[in-house]
């Protein structure tokens, strides 16, 4: 059953703007030019429970405008949006206590306080009971290894310290809903690591539905079955991962270690388009369909050591997606 | 330490504003017993009243409506409208300023000595009544200075608005009638400054006229109204910032 549904979501903006200098500033006053930005165009898709979905695009593609419609924040321009059966933007208080969102680049922390009191402000916010404020806390606490940290104040803390205690934060009421906007932004790659491990297991443990955006690759494979991409505001993907490989990925690369020195660049150019050539391996992309002949040809024409034909790279076919082509 | 520093500052700098706020009106009275219909004595229980609501309007009010517009041109409002909790409440009570307490004492130091210098002291009723009218008035310096900042809510960048009505606010401990008709009509109709610190003030020394008490009532209960309306409609403008 969907707890998310999102049909034909629109959010249009007019930005301001403005001409370079002085004199721009000052014209700008007079006359202001405007311009339509489609940040979210005409998306759909549905969520069931405990579902960990990937929301990928590049920069300014409309993730975060999505995932401030569906917690509330923003008014869609048109569409139909229910979360749990709310509308998000109608910002009931029954709605509110069931879904967080978390913000790699925002903090609801108290700057000058221990993290244990903006954790208090909220168990009382959300209506915690003690017995299970105790539980949920002591729970957090331990997997993601912060007792020490709980009464040192937010401004001395470490932005991986502060990342999880912002995380204790945001499920100190157990949402069903969690919306975590690049949690892991800026964080050293053993810290990314650890998030990554403490999400998974708190959509296998509490069976929470999780909307993940992140500019890191690493954090939606490990995380992630299906994955929704987006650009320039339009819904371009949604299915699993290993479905963007099929649908997107023509071509299959096939890594070649020659056991002898006498191959040339010029050879393995005949082949198929060289990615990469430094004696005695080669690396050579070439069409899905002829891949297996192309194979058997190495292995027939050339003093083969290893050959090795395999899919190409995810985050290559996603960068090609975003760059090269386009697949709306 | 750096806590303890800063408390103290701020009590050296809420002593200096009191003693400025007396030498300057010491300067004033003493070149005439009467300023407008006011004698020496009430306006020192004027100015009395005045520094004690310096500690709502200062240690409540502008320590969390001076975030309000960085909240919202930071985005960092997103974080409180997601919470199950009236947002105007959250951003009203986000911080209190307990440093500016000496104004409490100087305060009544200062309606002390008014009444010594009136040679009376006020009745229980009166008192009472002071009371009440102390709370209206709060209510309404809440309402005026809410509908000012809730303004950023539909143009996003005005991060010096609460400066607005704090100058405004100054004009305050001086009585209307020391304005010109015009000036007066003004701070008391449109930016109904000149009631909040007078009315709950001359209601410790003389019964307040029903006009003014139901004037007072009526324009607090405008502005909280207003406020509210600027706020929740402003909400919809909310278009957040950037991630």
């Amino acid at each position: 059953m969907a707890v998310i549904e999102v049909k034909n979501l629109r959010k249009y903006y007019k930005v301001h703007q403005k001409e370079p200098g002085l004199s721009g500033s000052i014209r700008s006053l007079f006359h202001r030019k405007y311009y339509d930005v489609k940040a979210v165009d005409n998306v759909s898709f549905e969520i069931g429970e405990g579902e960990l979905i990937g929301f990928i695009g590049p920069n300014g593609a409309g993730k975060t405008t999505t995932l401030k419609v569906l917690s509330g924040l923003l008014y869609p321009t048109s569409g139909h949006v229910s979360v749990l059966g709310f509308t998000p933007w109608d910002r009931k208080p029954a709605f509110q206590k069931q879904f967080s969102l978390v913000m790699g680049q925002k903090n609801q922390l108290w700057w000058d306080l221990p993290a244990i009191e903006s954790f208090i402000l909220n168990k009382e916010i959300y209506e915690v009971p003690d017995n299970k404020y105790k539980k949920t806390l002591d729970e957090l606490v331990e997997l993601l290894d912060v007792a020490d940290i709980l009464k040192v104040q937010v401004r001395k803390l470490s932005l991986g310290q502060r990342m999880k205690m912002e995380l204790i934060a945001a499920l100190i009421h157990s949402p069903k809903i969690l919306f975590l906007d690049e949690p892991t932004i800026g964080l050293d790659v053993v810290m990314q690591k650890k998030m990554r491990d403490f999400i998974k297991e708190y959509n296998h443990r509490y069976r929470a539905t999780i909307i993940l955006t992140s500019h890191y690759m690493d954090d939606v494979k490990e995380l992630c079955d299906r994955v929704v991409i987006i650009d320039k505001g339009k819904l371009i993907f949604d299915g699993l991962l290993d479905e963007i490989i099929k649908k997107y990925a023509d071509h299959k690369l096939i890594t070649v270690i020659f056991s002898k020195n006498n191959v040339t660049r010029a050879d393995v150019e005949k082949l198929g388009e060289l990615k990469e050539f430094e004696s005695p391996k080669a690396v050579i992309s070439v069409k899905r369909a002829s891949a297996p002949k192309v194979a058997a040809k190495i292995l027939e024409e050339f003093p083969v050591a290893d050959i090795n034909l395999e899919e190409p790279q995810i985050e290559d076919i996603i960068r090609e997606v975003f760059t090269g082509k386009d697949f709306a | 330490m750096e806590y303890r520093s800063n408390f103290i500052t701020w009590m050296i700098i809420d002593f200096t504003w009191s003693a400025m706020d007396l030498l300057f009106m010491l300067v004033l009275i003493n070149f005439t017993q009467v300023l407008g219909s006011w004698s020496k004595g009430q306006m020192l229980v004027v100015l009395g009243f005045f520094r004690i609501m310096v500690i709502p309007v200062w240690g409540w009010l502008f320590q969390s409506f001076s975030l309000i517009p960085k909240y919202i041109s930071e985005g960092m409002l997103d974080m409180i409208l997601t919470k199950p909790i009236d947002s105007q409440f959250m951003v009203s009570s986000r911080q209190f300023g307990f440093s500016i307490i000496p104004s409490l004492f100087t305060g009544i130091g200062f309606t002390l000595y008014g009444f010594k210098i009136l040679g009376m002291f006020p009745s229980p009723i009166f008192i009472i009544q002071f009371f009440w009218l102390a709370v209206v008035s709060t209510a309404l310096i809440y309402g005026m200075y809410f509908a000012t900042v809730a303004c950023t809510l539909y143009v996003e960048r005005l991060n010096n608005i609460h400066h607005v009505f704090t100058s405004l606010y100054d004009a305050s401990r001086y009585p209307g009638d020391i304005f010109s008709p015009m000036l007066k009509r003004i701070l008391t109709t449109l930016i109904p400054i000149s009631l909040v610190i007078v009315i709950p003030a001359q209601s410790l020394f003389s019964s307040v006229k029903p006009f003014d008490f139901i004037y007072l009532h009526i324009i607090t209960a405008v502005f909280l109204i207003l406020s509210r309306r600027i706020w929740t409609n402003g909400l919809r403008h909310y278009s957040s910032a950037s991630s």
